[in-house]
């Protein structure tokens, strides 16, 4: 099929189409003859179907326990209390259990990490453990060996010469204590905590200021005022979930006389947290020191122009300029908090506590803790690789780091390692780096093992094992024990000795208690006092423009091109490459999946003549990768963002080959943003997998939007959206209860957490690149992408786009064996046994949420994949339809228990899987006569609409208009798209002919 | 007079084939429909060997035990659920404990491997029945499982059908009887629920699809 791409050239009439061309022309490579016998053929096979169908089911078979287990009860699922560890943070989470199979991983609420969400990683470390590709033994040069023999002559070594580990960063107690154990065992023993999205630079700017490095914890409920210094802090950065809780506590707003928070963002490429920021200042990553250096001028009262590069004066840094003013402002009257994200310098966290200092919200906004990671400031990567290179290492152990695949290529890692005398290394699965060392240690996955690990806060969260391990597997803990002499490690010996040593029954129970709970309450960290000890003279360099860095003035379109790195939102540093949920994940902004591309801005794009889907080579810090281009709305000029964890090539077969390895072109001294040594298209085109390739409303009135002052001026501005329409349908039948979510677009951030926990929850299958490319993505819950404003300076809005559940649904009408069709209690069913596949009603269908499975997806699933099924979800075969349920099957339970009990469901007592895991709380679900649950008071807001409701479809989804608080002292952003924003205004853009 | 063509019994003929060409076709489609209700595809009354000589008869009406000693979480699951071997060993321990019939059962305890029974009740595809709900509505054993303590070898009664299930589900009163449903001498006439689940104002949702296919 001859179809092009979402984007043409600058020079085409319309610069944004909604279609491409050519998607009205007849298909080129089927004709009328050919289809009309494919269409025969096809009858007469289908003939054949009903006798397949009818033949005997063969006699299953029961295998009942042979021992008696009094918590185990068949049919009826358990949740345990554990964690997930990203780098040394634990998120406390539920994860439950069917049958002892681990099937889906919910938020612990009693966790301050979590509150009941979690992460798009969190969700998807349940299909980790059931990666088929996992390491199923130990490896001795290539052949396999006795785990338990390895691990005995482990123990048997003392005083080992030039030993070094290089791990991830760990907050485990009990690690720690090992870790000690070692260094005593064998002295001068040397390790190394890294990662390629390393923390480093937050601890050194505490260091810097404060004398000691010190986590900040920062207080975004109490907030009201923030700026955002490339912080995600809504989905990149440790706490996420808990911070997004936090915020959208004094973000989202009841009613048009209440407050809301502002917020400000300066970042080089759209983020989560970008895309809910009322001032958007696209800025390069190393020109945040300026705007931080400025702004510490601006809210201590000095101008701020002497703090910005010369050449930021003229007309081009006027943005900046009035920026940085606004923001300063309002965090000095205002309670305010700036935020430096993880990716600056040590700078720029510096100059981010002075302003907070100076504004008086340290203590109030945010306050410091020790941090939760082991020797925060120890040796890194850099530190091993200069003593790899001295040849004073003699024995290496790695555990989960991935240095041949993640290492910038300066530090000579890929040389020197190899001339260690002695390599073990210890992860999930084989990669690249394990098959350059001697011996392969199995880890066991965390779902597998007992352990501890800290929250952000410092809270001690237990790791419970769910399942008997699948394959032979150590823990690290286990293994670091190993090394500290004993030769049978043993975790659970080691949580019960430390958390729980008694052994009496009071003992026993207390310890059955804390397990439950998860977590050991009150070991949070005690608040540190943190007073500034900086001189004035490291003040003023701080706090003077840098003199000439390689990257230009803001805004500017001279210099080089500055090459960000981005850990990916979808398999973060590559860690997660084996997964295919994650590979399929459609990332926040540009909708890509399987792969990474060079992403950039229109005028940039424009600039080195080339367009989406274009392959450019990018050379940079001695590298140079191809990599399509993907031209991105509100990306800086004159950069290219690039994400991190593509192009592997020991991954396995789902990893392997997917996107490009950018980690070639990083530097270990500038490993975020980096100046380009050259880049030029190659010529060759690679067509990457997008799910929406449009991001315009063309003034349809879908995603809603408006100021605060619009609001309160017309708090009904959404009144054409939500009243109804004349209709000549018949009533429907009313019942008496009806189910129904609502969705406040305020405080969504796109995060993705609610797609991936859908697909975890309904078994939804992944179908490949391939298939997203001809738009057969099965997500029965996706993210649309409306993009409003300008290129340069776009406000987006994120709208959950699921099942609508219509009073009056079209698909209803049209399906001709009433396999969909409406249930009392309000719920659009469908029925996978009676559907033929007509797909009538997914053509009828004006919201797009109904999926097809074209092929078997389930069929080409791994085995042990498809242990993490939900029984109590259908797994649904080819040739039927498909869509979000509003998770009947959690609906239908609690209907079960309510009945069993003579009761009604209860307010609350059904939470859907989107519901449960969203971090910032935009869902809301639940029976709409249960009137003091949040889902029906936000239903009753002013700014509550329909999608399409013009269409009659009476949706039971509402959605809550997104509001912005733009600061007065700051222009207006202009709208290209006239009307979309007015309520009564006609919208020009509309083709002829469309709808009606 | 031009010949005749075809003799006067071709019209029958011509008739007969019509009515047979129509029937044939409605046959396509009505004779997989009464197939895939028969007995034999529903696997009614058919008398499945066990790999344990499994006696109901005795075990309910000599020894008086009642269906949740074994099927434990009928009350509390969807699944009533098949006894582990722990649970025949807890008398056959006492009792019994060297015979013959128990050699599977023993030889299971002792080496932790579980015994492969056979599933007599085997639901059709995508349905998902819930034991628990039906038990605390007074919807009795034997409503559906039959007369298990007649029985030498279990064998389904019931045919499974969909049409049987909405049976009751339509008319829900024509199952409910006794509070004490697990006895194993249920009468029709201990009718006690009636009214109470009558005027539930749920009973709409008994008929919907998703309360079994979801």
């Amino acid at each position: 099929m001859n179809r092009s791409d979402r984007s043409l050239p600058l020079a085409a009439v319309d610069p944004d189409p909604e279609f491409p061309p050519g998607v009205d022309q007849p298909p080129a490579e089927l004709d009328r003859r050919r289809m009309i016998q494919l269409l025969a053929a096809g009858a007469a096979l289908a003939g054949l179907g009903p006798i397949a169908g009818c033949m005997k089911k063969p006699s299953d078979r029961i295998m009942p326990r042979v021992d008696q287990r009094p918590e185990l009860t068949p049919g009826v699922a358990l949740d345990y209390a554990t964690a997930t560890v990203m780098d040394g943070y634990a998120t406390g989470v539920l994860v439950t259990t069917h049958e002892a199979r681990p099937t889906k991983v919910e938020g612990n609420p009693d966790h301050p990490a979590s509150l009941g969400a979690t992460s798009v990683f969190d969700q998807a470390s349940v299909l980790q453990l059931y990666d088929p590709d996992r390491a199923t033994g130990a490896l001795d040069r290539g052949t396999p060996a006795e785990l338990a023999t390895l691990v005995r002559q482990i123990a048997g070594r003392e005083r080992i010469e030039g030993l070094w580990f290089l791990l991830h960063p760990q907050s485990s107690p009990l690690i720690e204590d090992a870790i000690a154990r070692i260094r005593a065992r064998h002295p001068g023993a040397r390790f190394a905590f890294d990662t390629p999205v390393s923390r480093r630079a937050v601890f050194e700017g505490s260091r810097l200021v404060f004398g000691r490095p010190l986590e900040p914890q920062y207080r975004f409920d109490r907030t009201d005022a923030i700026v955002a210094l490339d912080a995600d802090f809504l989905a990149a950065m440790p706490n996420a979930v808990r911070w997004s809780r936090d915020f959208a506590a004094r973000r989202r707003i009841a009613a048009p006389q209440a407050d809301m928070s502002r917020l400000y963002v300066a970042e080089p490429h759209p983020t989560p947290t970008g895309s809910l920021a009322d001032h958007a200042l696209a800025v390069r990553g190393s020109e945040l020191r300026a705007i931080a250096a400025a702004l510490l001028a601006a809210v201590e009262g000095r101008a701020i122009e002497r703090a910005l590069p010369a050449a930021s004066a003229g007309a081009e840094g006027e943005g900046a300029r009035r920026w940085i003013a606004a923001a300063a402002r309002d965090l000095r009257t205002r309670r305010g908090l700036v935020v430096v994200g993880d990716r600056q310098p040590r700078e720029v966290h510096a100059l981010g506590h002075l302003i907070n200092q100076a504004i008086g919200a340290v203590g109030s906004t945010v306050v410091f803790t020790r941090p939760a990671v082991i020797e925060p400031l120890g040796d890194d990567l850099a530190a091993l690789a200069a003593a790899l290179a001295a040849g004073r290492v003699q024995t290496l152990v790695i555990a989960e780091a991935n240095p041949l695949y993640t290492a910038p290529p300066d530090l000579g890692v890929a040389v020197h390692l190899p001339r260690v005398p002695e390599r073990i290394y210890a992860d999930l699965a084989e990669n690249e780096t394990s098959r350059a060392c001697h011996w392969f240690l199995p880890l066991a996955h965390a779902m597998e093992s007992w352990g501890d690990a800290r929250g952000y806060d410092g809270t001690v969260t237990f790791i419970q094992p769910l399942i008997q391990p699948l394959h032979a597997g150590i823990t690290l803990l286990e293994l670091l024990s190993a090394f500290a002499g004993d030769p049978e490690p043993d975790g659970h010996r080691a949580v019960r000795a430390r958390y729980a040593p008694g052994t009496g029954d009071e003992a026993t129970a207390a310890w059955q208690a804390a397990l439950q709970r998860g977590l050991v309450t009150g070991s949070a960290f005690a608040l540190e006092v943190a007073a500034v000890r900086l001189g004035d003279a490291e003040r003023a360099t701080l706090a003077a423009p840098p003199g000439d860095p390689a990257p230009g003035p803001m805004g500017q379109m001279r210099g080089q091109i500055e090459l960000v790195f981005e850990p990916s939102p979808a398999v973060y540093d590559g860690r997660f490459s084996a997964i295919p949920w994650l590979q399929e994940l459609p990332k926040p902004f540009d909708k890509l999946t399987w792969g990474n591309a060079a992403r950039m801005s229109r005028a940039t794009a424009a600039q080195l003549g080339v367009g989406d889907h274009d392959v450019v080579r990018i050379v940079a810090g001695g590298g140079a990768v191809t990599v399509p281009v993907l031209i991105l709305p509100g990306h800086v000029d004159r950069c290219v963002s690039l994400e991190l964890g593509y192009g592997r090539w020991a991954a396995g077969p789902v990893g392997d080959g997917v996107g490009s390895n950018v980690y070639s072109l990083r530097t270990s001294d500038r490993p975020w943003f980096a100046p380009a040594a050259g880049i030029a298209a190659t010529g060759e085109r690679h067509r990457l997998a997008i799910t929406q390739e449009h991001q315009r409303q063309h003034g349809r009135q879908i995603a809603l939007e408006a100021t605060l002052d619009e609001y309160r001026r017309d708090p009904d501005f959404t009144r054409e959206r939500w009243q109804s329409e004349p209709t000549m349908l018949a009533p429907q039948f009313e019942s008496f209860f009806h189910w129904g979510m609502t969705i406040d677009t305020t405080i969504c951030s796109g995060c993705n957490a609610c797609v991936i926990a859908c697909q975890a929850e309904n078994n939804v299958p992944t179908v490949g690149a391939d298939q997203v490319r001809r738009n057969r993505e099965m997500h029965w819950l996706r993210i649309d992408l409306y993009r409003e404003g300008g290129d340069d300076d776009p406000r987006f809005i994120h709208q959950p786009m699921l099942c609508q559940h219509c009073a009056n649904a079209p698909c209803e009408y049209v399906c001709p064996t009433y396999a969909t069709q409406h249930s009392p209690d309000g719920l659009n069913e469908m029925i996978y046994n009676r559907c033929i596949g007509t797909r009538f009603c997914s053509n009828n269908c004006p919201y797009k949420v109904r999926r097809f499975n074209w092929f078997d997806f389930t069929e080409d699933t791994a085995r042990t994949r498809q242990l993490q099924y939900n029984p109590n979800v259908t797994v649904r075969s080819r040739g039927v339809m498909e869509k979000c349920t509003y998770c009947v099957q959690r609906i239908r339970a609690a209907d079960i228990a309510a009945r069993k009990q003579r009761r009604d469901i209860r307010p609350g007592e059904v939470v859907t899987a989107c519901q449960q895991v969203c971090p910032t709380g935009a869902i809301q679900f639940g029976r709409l006569d249960h009137d003091r649950t949040l889902n029906v008071q936000w239903r009753g807001e002013h700014r509550h609409y329909a999608v399409l409701n013009q269409l009659g479809t009476r949706p039971s989804t509402v959605y809550l208009a997104k509001i912005w608080n733009p600061s007065s002292d700051l222009p207006v952003r202009l709208d290209e798209d006239t009307g979309a924003t007015e309520g009564g205004a006609q919208d020009p853009a509309k083709p002829p002919g469309a709808e009606r | 007079m031009t010949p005749r063509l075809y003799p006067p019994w071709s019209n029958l003929v011509y008739r007969g084939a019509l009515v047979l060409l129509f029937a044939g076709a409605a046959s396509l489609v009505i004779v997989p429909m009464l197939y895939v209700r028969t007995p034999y595809n529903t696997s009614q009354f058919q008398p499945w060997s066990q790999p344990v000589e499994f006696d109901h008869r005795h075990h309910v009406r000599d020894d008086g035990i009642e269906c949740l000693y074994c099927h434990s979480s009928a009350e509390r699951s969807a699944s009533a659920g098949v006894p582990p071997t722990a649970v025949c060993m807890g008398c056959h321990s006492q009792v019994w404990q060297q015979s013959p019939l128990l050699e599977v059962v023993r030889r299971s305890y002792f080496s932790g491997q579980p015994i492969s029974w056979r599933r007599v009740h085997q639901l059709p595809g995508f349905v998902y029945f819930d034991h628990s709900v039906h038990i605390a509505h007074g919807f009795p054993c034997e409503r559906c499982h039959g007369d298990v303590g007649r029985m030498a070898r279990v064998t389904q009664v019931a045919p499974l059908t969909m049409n049987w299930c909405l049976d009751c589900h339509r008319d829900f009163q024509a199952g409910v009887g006794s509070e004490r449903v697990t006895d194993n001498a249920w009468t029709s006439s201990m009718r006690m629920l009636f009214k109470r689940v009558a005027s539930d104002r749920r009973v709409t949702l008994l008929t919907t699809c998703t309360t079994c296919h979801r």
